[in-house]
């Protein structure tokens, strides 16, 4: 790293080196049985450099390239202009390092992988589960030429499970993912045994607004696109609904939203983003009212203002160090509220929970706009569930379906779109407009 | 150094080593600002070794590790029990060069930032237009393949185009559409097309006017590219034999010979066409890439294999193992997949519709196996035979085997789209083509408020 600063020193005015490692060990299992393991361990390096004022950029998978900075170089003759400097501030120690997860062997994945299935077995020896359980370990490195030299480690251990419907088709899945090693909830284990059995009598519905119960996991596609709004780059091209609106109250009370990459164990939690800017939590909804936006280094001069510390080389399709950084956020925390899920069902005379969702990145996302095909879902009848929704979706527009909120759960789940975005509650929304094939 | 790392290879069960170049260039417009211009180079390789059950895999990046990968992907191979038999594939050493018409290598990063920067004015210059995101991207592959067997495979690919994303606002409504431009390794396909992005970007505007599609069910017509992001989702996805393998209720559904559509109902999956993205000569297995007719005549008549999938399914392989990039083990996965051309007309379907909707553009589409959803760029009321006022925001979705059995027409017009990114098993954005004729669809649900 620092021959390639010394290097690109010489030739242009700034420079920084992005060198990211990645180890994985992800284990495969389809109907309890092992069928792939697929390892990785590979490294990622970017430069940035700017000079006469426009940005250069070049990456590789080694830092012995020896035409890195020469690439580089090429590209700023074009580069966009850009003013930014790159910073060397104090960074806080974030715990996001589990040496024992770590540790672990596939042969010791593997165990914890069949003592789940057994768990499983327990409450009912006939459904064979497909299962994917995954461990990583990230190494961040970050050195610029204003003399910021930082690095931190990362570890995850990810666990998916999924039953199959009688066809053979995905029925129902439950999942989670820590930067610390964890042992699968049996209370987990035990709903996705009962929503399995649940999902067995197959349940049309109407076309007509209705209550609907938003999963945590589900709950993410709909947040996503709040973030979408926040997005400094968004807001700076004019793309935003949220532009001026901070301090005005778009969505009802009981929701608030944190982003708080300082949490414990959490799964995106570090000391500084991938432009080497400290990372602070912060608020961006209280009881309702937009508190912040996110920046990077760039859309933050644009705007200008400071980087929030959300510079990262992580979008929806893609993550590295190829990518370049854009505001994203790091851990997303909804806090709860005190109705427990069974609760939140018994009370409803008509209503869908939703567990999982198709189709969360089509449509007019900066807009807000939604149209989810529901699967899996649960239909509630009289206060219970009546079995597994199917042909049905639910839409909306964010700006409008979430000024009226009903209640949060007291458990809490991650949140997620595709992977898992943060830490959230399940959410009673009391009108959404569904589709569905029945009366 | 590339060439000798099929030494690395031992001779337990079947090994195989997948070593790639990657050099991309992208240059990005957002608004009138030009975002970025990067070059990026990767290079990685992936051991595989099947022992016993089950694949274990290797990716690595520095290529001094080639003999340490193939020893811990045959570590993790020997903990997977069993017995798997790969389907037969002959030895091949063969290097194979793109030819395109005009070289993208040989054209100046200038000239290219000329292009897509004059693309972007184009846009910008119509009022109503509040931002782009235009996108030159060009992808320069080298991939190299090494068998125990005795295949030696060099392939250079190249792929290039330029995607437009058009964003359009009048106050609080905020609308956005895309083009898609080139998607083969042509240079010379991404130019003269101005007439072409003037259209988009006037429906785009059209768009701002639209009222938001009220949920329901509808006779549908679908443009090509839309038909071909649903044949995708609802089917393609589905001819995946990795579904199979290990899903006995599920083959008894995918009987060869079940009627899954209408007489007049062709799916094809293949490779070998050029100029779009989802053509190679070999998969990422060594195996060559064949045309596959996954329905005939509406009835099902083949499906895509990995040479796994294909010996534990006794059946013929087709070349369809692919791997998003050196850092992913390939798995079975779509190429070009299409709707050929049928009996009817688009005349003929919109005369046929006394209340529907004509839904263009593709904007996304995913699949649960069963169920299929996608959403459409831009959408058109249809009243009594005639095309009216403009809708937006739709998304449609349903049940694919009902919805086959309801496609009611085929038109004539095919045409294969320019762009084309799948996702399955983590490996996300694997370049794939598909396309279709325009098609009539009964009762199709669409999700709005």
């Amino acid at each position: 790293m620092e021959n390639i600063l010394k290097l690109a020193a010489q030739k242009a005015d700034s420079a920084e080196v992005v060198v990211m490692r990645d180890k994985e060990t992800p284990v495969f299992f389809e109907r309890g049985e092992i069928n792939k393991i697929s390892k990785k361990d590979t490294t990622g390096v970017a430069l940035r450099l700017i000079k006469d004022g426009r940005l250069g950029f070049a990456t590789s998978t080694t830092l012995d390239d020896s035409r890195l900075v020469e690439r580089a170089l090429a590209t700023a003759q074009f580069g966009e202009r850009i003013e930014i400097d790159f910073p060397n501030r104090e960074i806080s120690e974030v715990e996001s390092y589990d040496a024992y997860l770590a540790s672990l062997t596939e042969e010791e994945l593997i165990d914890d992988a069949h003592s789940i299935m057994d768990r499983m077995a327990a409450f009912d020896p006939s459904i064979l589960v497909d299962l994917y359980i995954n461990q990583t370990e990230k190494e961040i490195e970050i050195g610029n030429s204003s003399g910021f030299r930082g690095k931190y480690n990362k570890t995850n251990l990810g666990i998916m499970l999924s039953t199959r419907s009688a066809q053979g088709f995905r029925e129902v899945g439950s999942g989670y993912s820590s930067s610390r090693y964890f042992t699968f909830p049996e209370m987990w284990l035990a709903q996705l045994a009962e929503r399995h059995h649940q999902a067995q009598k197959r349940q049309s519905v109407p076309t007509k607004k209705m209550p609907v119960i938003f999963s945590p996991g589900t709950f993410g596609t709909l947040v996503t696109r709040l973030l979408a709004g926040i997005d400094g780059t968004n807001l700076n091209a004019g793309t935003s609904p949220l532009e001026g609106k901070i301090g005005k109250k778009l969505f009802d009370d009981k929701l608030s939203i944190l982003e708080d990459p300082h949490r414990t164990w959490g799964i995106f939690s570090c000391p500084f983003d991938d432009e080497g800017v400290p990372t602070n939590p912060k608020e961006i909804i209280k009881d309702g009212v937009l508190q912040s936006y996110l920046y990077d280094l760039k859309s933050a001069r644009e705007a200008g203002c400071e980087s929030t510390g959300n510079g990262f080389k992580r979008g929806f399709w893609s993550s590295g160090a190829g990518d370049k950084p854009t505001p994203t956020p790091t851990n997303i925390v909804i806090p709860g509220g005190a109705v427990p899920l069974a609760d939140m069902i018994g009370k409803l005379d008509e209503g869908i929970l939703i567990e999982g969702v198709m189709g969360a990145h089509t449509g007019n996302i900066n807009a807000g706009e939604f149209s989810l095909n529901i699967n899996p879902g649960f239909y509630i009848k009289d206060g219970k569930i009546s079995g597994r929704a199917t042909d049905a979706m639910a839409s909306g527009n964010i700006y409008e379906t979430l000024t009226n909120i009903e209640a949060m759960s007291s458990e809490q789940g991650l949140l997620a779109m595709f992977g898992p975005i943060g830490y959230g509650p399940y959410v009673l929304l009391p009108e959404v407009s569904v589709t569905g094939k029945g009366q | 150094m590339e060439r000798t790392l099929g030494k690395s290879l031992g001779q337990k069960g079947y090994q195989d080593i997948r070593w790639e170049d990657l050099i991309q260039t992208s240059i990005n417009f957002r608004g009138k600002e030009l975002d970025s211009v990067a070059s990026t180079r990767e290079r990685g390789g992936l051991a595989r070794v099947l022992s016993r059950g089950g694949w274990g895999t290797f990716a690595f990046s520095d290529p001094d590790n080639s003999t340490q990968a193939v020893n811990k992907a045959l570590l993790a191979a020997e903990a997977i029990p069993g017995e798997t038999k790969l389907a037969e594939t002959p030895v091949v050493r063969e290097k194979i060069a793109a030819k395109p018409e005009k070289d993208p290598r040989e054209i100046s990063l200038e000239e290219k930032k000329e292009l897509v920067e004059h693309y972007n004015q184009l846009v910008l210059s119509h009022k109503g237009i509040q931002s782009t995101d235009a996108r030159y991207y060009e992808i320069i592959r080298d991939k190299n393949f090494f068998s125990n067997e005795g295949s030696e495979i060099f392939q250079e690919q190249i792929l290039t185009g330029i995607v437009i994303r058009i964003i359009a606002r009048r106050d609080d409504v905020i609308q956005r559409t895309a083009i898609a431009l080139g998607g083969s390794p042509h240079y010379n396909y991404l130019q003269g097309k101005e007439e072409e992005i003037e259209k988009k970007v006037k429906e785009t505007l059209d768009l701002l006017d639209a009222e938001p599609v009220k949920a329901g069910s509808y006779d549908v017509i679908l443009d090509p590219e839309c038909t071909g992001v649903f044949i995708h989702e609802a089917f393609g996805h589905l001819s995946e034999s990795d579904n199979l393998t290990n899903n006995p209720t599920l083959r008894q559904v995918m009987v060869m010979g079940r009627e899954f559509g209408p007489s007049f109902l062709n799916v094809l999956d293949d490779p070998t066409i050029p100029n779009v993205p989802g053509y190679f000569i070999y998969d990422d297995e060594g195996v060559p890439g064949r045309k596959t007719h996954l329905i005939k005549d509406g009835k099902l008549n083949g499906r895509l294999h990995s040479r796994e999938t294909a010996g534990k399914l006794g059946e013929e392989t087709t070349g369809n193992c692919r791997a998003t990039n050196f850092s992913f083990a390939p798995i079975v996965r779509m190429t070009t997949t299409f709707i050929d051309n049928g009996p009817h007309n688009f005349a003929e379907m919109l005369s046929s519709i006394e209340d529907g909707l004509y839904l263009k553009g593709a904007a996304g589409g995913q699949t649960s196996g069963d169920y299929f959803t996608f959403g459409t760029q831009i959408g058109y009321r249809i009243k009594n035979g005639k095309i009216g006022s403009m809708v937006r925001d739709a998304t449609l979705s349903g049940n694919l085997f009902t919805t086959l059995e309801n496609i009611e027409m085929v038109g004539n017009d095919l045409d294969l789209s320019r762009a084309g990114g799948c996702g399955k098993g983590g490996q996300i954005l694997l370049d794939v083509g598909h396309g279709a004729p325009h098609v009539k669809i009964r009762d199709m649900a669409i999700g709005g408020r």
